[in-house]
């Protein structure tokens, strides 16, 4: 058996750092990912025909809230009428 | 929010975006709107024009300042470097997402308004209000952007000797001019 640390304990070990500067910083950044993403699924799922209540449904929010999330800005950017 | 801007409003805010992407800043400042204002059409780039302000110039003015300020041009390495550091490899992510879903659908760290051009804007939708205009045009951006008088756009014209009271008429002559 190797006693070399494997990548997930590695990685784990990152996670767990005890740096707040450095968790925090992380948590930032994966926010902004998971803005990217969504905006990224949400147009993908509207150009291929969802209505907003599936996609609301999809990503366990009120159809509302999507709505006035991403509505005006496809509109805005004209990928929407 | 931005269904009341005019075609040339909204293209000069995606001027602003490419300009801050172009710098590798991974924010949208007063800085990046001042900018994509004088490289489009309407009153707000013919006015800023008039006054002798350059794309160039105002760019090159602009990563001085940012620079003095110390400010980062990073593209947002360390974003990317924090999410690695948790196993999240962004390249990849970018790689598969420009496949499936063409160039530029994905994009990280997607810039953001900065609070002093987020206040730029709503003092947009108040000068709009106040010239009693329903729809908000470039003009109403510069206007904005002087009005909020405290991000760095004000500092790059300052530099370049423009003097923000006579903009100001100047952008609301032009304005005037065209509306009549």
């Amino acid at each position: 058996m190797s006693v070399e640390k494997s990548p997930a304990a590695d990685l784990a070990g990152q996670v767990t750092n005890k740096d707040p500067a450095l968790g925090l910083q992380a948590v930032v950044a994966l926010r902004r990912l998971l803005e990217e993403l969504e905006r990224l699924h949400v147009d993908n799922a509207r150009d291929q025909g969802w209505t907003w209540q599936s996609i609301a449904t999809a990503l366990q929010v009120s159809r509302q809230s999507v709505h006035e999330k991403h509505a005006t800005r496809r509109k805005t950017t004209g990928k929407e009428d | 929010m931005f269904d009341r801007y005019t075609e040339l409003a909204k293209r000069s805010l995606v001027a602003a975006q490419d300009a801050a992407l172009s710098m590798g800043h991974d924010f949208i400042g007063t800085e990046h709107v001042l900018l994509g204002l004088t490289q489009t059409a309407g009153p707000a780039g013919e006015a800023l024009r008039a006054q002798g302000v350059e794309l160039r110039q105002a760019r090159d003015t602009t990563a001085h300042l940012l620079e003095e300020a110390g400010t980062a041009a990073t593209g947002g390495q360390p974003a990317k470097d924090a999410l690695a550091s948790i196993g999240i490899d962004v390249v990849e992510i970018q790689r598969r997402a420009d496949d499936t879903f063409g160039p530029g659908a994905f994009r990280f760290p997607r810039p953001q308004f900065t609070p002093h051009a987020k206040k730029t804007l709503e003092f947009t939708l108040r000068e709009a209000a106040a010239l009693g205009h329903e729809q908000i045009d470039t003009g109403h951006l510069l206007l904005g952007l002087l009005a909020e008088g405290e991000g760095v756009a004000v500092k790059v014209l300052h530099t370049l000797d423009v003097d923000p009271e006579s903009l100001r008429q100047a952008v609301l002559d032009r304005m005037t001019r065209q509306s009549t």
